[in-house]
């Protein structure tokens, strides 16, 4: 052991390296912003129209003279998809990150947990009962009941686990038993569907943007301005948790209550974007592994890096959907699978590593 | 003001899994501030479970008093602040760092500032201020137990409650651990530490508990205590008990017999 004055020495350097630390980890989640807007940039000017990323600035700026064409595509197309992909990156990234805390799983997320399966049952049921009327709009009555079954889903699994006083191993568990129900009756829905509403059910869960306009934009806006203040203002809580269950009962926190609410929160978000742009899987996973091989676990770092680095990744697979096959754009949610998937595969490997 | 007027009292403990009481009605001799009391017994003994319990970590039925204050009636948070508890598990696959888990024990106390400066403090204490910024779970098993021992006296609470503190420790560890510990008692903590090594709770505590299936065996000073009868009859071993200075020796009357190594 080194004696007291070099402690002292110790002490100071690792004062002054943690405070270099956490200006590194602000400096980073400033750059993921930044990337994060450049991308978005680039996703409005991706597309047939011929409207460069900067083009597409000045005109967002009121700056730029395009043609009433080409205004319409920006404005009503291409501007509101590409800040669905922000806000749905963010909103299940923000959702994942929460989920992988409180169920002390990293592997959790909303869609290995059965909410997109709940969700996409809820929206087929809907689609082939034919639902709606000229009172509501079909889209929105889809819409709805996917929330409906992606909150009752996550609902459901908080009622089993509380009921048989599991722990969060058996809360996973429940969720990957519940997705595989889901999964099962939406294979009964579509085997019993008409062909029409089986295609309608199939694009439907393949997840994409393009249903997005202007009046869906902002309630998902809003579920996700008003949830993430409550997610932040719990960033110590989360981190505490992170030391173990005991220990964080120790401090005096009500993990249940903890585990509880942030379930809620991470199944207002998981729901609202499930049901408006439909299935999107391995975001909610793969993008707050990212941030916190970034900035660590600090919650009141990794809860924003996570936020910021799905909304960046949801961006930048926004606009390989309009690059992969020329002139056709393709269901976001093929894209995001093919590419986490290898992430998810990584991921369990690197764990294994690291336990042995 | 005498040591026992502030002392830690616990009375009719009971402690249920389900409809299954795994500790019913114990209560234990007061455990005086100043004082370092190690509970033993055998494994199964339920000496975690009623170090847990008293802890407030799990939900127990019974007295518990510091002095004149009822802890169970305090809130929560406030009652952290009083305790200080190192669980036996330790966190898995983490990448929070020794100075921010010590940081999130002073902010669990309710303060705010200050808290990167103080948090340094307490690692440089337990001389592991160079692995202020290493992943825990890039530490080895020994220097994790550390840095949970930081973060439960990070606070100086009032009450210490430790786990095993010392069971994946090297020797010169061991004895650092303990002068921690001592130290803390000797600033006014009560401190209850669960103990497998009998010559340990021998050398540095003043107080020995001995539990045999969750009820009160007996109590006293170590040398008191640990004796050949009790040893036979808690653990089923017979044994001398020597004693050097202040050390304490087990020395085993029948070494059990091993085919590879014939009797000498």
């Amino acid at each position: 052991m080194t004696g007291f004055a070099a402690d002292i020495a110790g002490e100071a350097e690792a004062l002054r390296a943690y405070a270099r630390l956490k200006r590194r980890r602000l400096l980073l989640i400033s750059l993921l912003a930044v990337c994060a807007l450049i991308v978005f940039l680039f996703d409005l000017g991706t597309g047939p129209a011929g409207i460069a990323p900067i083009e597409a600035l000045y005109a967002l700026a009121g700056f730029a003279d395009l043609s009433a064409a080409q205004e319409v595509i920006l404005w009503q197309l291409r501007l509101p998809v590409a800040l669905m992909a922000l806000l749905v990156g963010a909103s299940l990234s923000l959702a994942g990150a929460e989920m992988q805390t409180v169920l002390a799983n990293p592997l959790a997320e909303p869609f290995t947990l059965g909410v997109s399966n709940a969700a996409a049952l809820g929206a087929a049921l809907a689609i082939v009962l034919g639902l709606g009327g000229s009172w509501l709009p079909p889209q929105w009555l889809i819409a709805g009941n996917a929330f409906l079954f992606a909150a009752g889903s996550l609902m459901l699994i908080q009622l089993l686990a509380r009921l048989s006083d599991a722990g969060t191993e058996t809360l996973v568990l429940f969720g990957i038993a519940l997705g595989f129900t889901a999964s099962a009756l939406l294979w009964l829905v579509q085997y019993m569907a008409s062909a029409d509403a089986l295609q309608q059910i199939v694009f439907w869960s393949m997840g994409s943007l393009a249903r997005t306009d202007w009046t869906v934009l902002p309630i998902a806006a809003a579920v996700l301005c008003v949830v993430a203040p409550f997610s932040l203002s719990a960033a110590w809580k989360l981190t505490a948790l992170r030391l173990g269950e005991e220990r964080a009962v120790s401090f005096g926190l009500d993990t249940r209550r903890l585990r509880l609410m942030a379930l809620v929160r991470a199944s207002l978000l998981a729901a609202t974007s499930v049901a408006f742009v439909g299935v999107i899987g391995f975001v909610g996973l793969v993008a707050p592994h990212i941030a916190r091989m970034l900035v660590g676990e600090d919650h009141r770092f990794f809860l924003p890096a996570s936020l910021i680095t799905g909304a960046l990744t949801v961006s930048a697979a926004s606009i390989a959907t309009k690059l992969v096959v020329p002139g056709l754009m393709l269901p976001i949610g093929i894209v995001t699978a093919l590419v986490g998937l290898p992430g998810f595969v990584w991921l369990v490997l690197r764990r294994h590593r690291r336990t042995r | 003001m005498s040591l026992n007027e502030d002392a830690l009292l616990i009375s009719g403990l009971t402690v249920a899994y389900g409809r299954r009481r795994i500790v019913q009605g114990l209560t234990l001799p007061p455990i005086p501030r100043g004082q370092v009391t190690a509970l033993i017994g055998p494994n199964g003994a339920g000496k975690s479970t009623v170090l847990k319990a008293i802890a407030r970590v799990i939900p127990s039925d019974g007295d518990l008093c510091l002095g004149s204050v009822d802890l169970r009636r305090l809130p929560p948070r406030q009652r952290a602040s009083m305790i200080g508890y190192m669980p036996q598990a330790l966190p898995q696959g983490t990448e929070l760092t020794p100075l921010e888990s010590v940081i999130i024990a002073l902010r669990a106390g309710g303060e705010t500032v200050g808290l990167d400066r103080r948090a340094a403090a307490v690692l440089a204490r337990l001389g592991i201020a160079e692995l202020a910024l290493v992943p825990l779970d890039r530490l080895s098993g020994g220097e994790r137990q550390l840095v949970s021992l930081a973060q439960a006296i990070a606070r100086d609470p009032a009450v210490l409650f430790l786990d095993e503190p010392t069971s994946a420790l090297d020797l010169a560890h061991v004895h650092q651990v303990m002068g921690l510990v001592k130290a803390a008692a000797r600033k006014g903590a009560a401190v209850v530490i669960v103990l497998h090594d009998l010559s340990l709770a021998a050398q540095w505590t003043d107080q020995t508990i001995v539990l045999k299936s969750a009820r009160l065996h007996s109590a006293g000073a170590p040398r008191e205590v640990i004796t050949p009868s009790m040893l036979a009859d808690v653990y089923g071993f017979a044994a001398r008990v020597e004693h050097l200075g202040e050390s304490l020796f087990i020395i085993p009357e029948t070494v059990p017999a091993d085919p590879r190594h014939p009797s000498f």
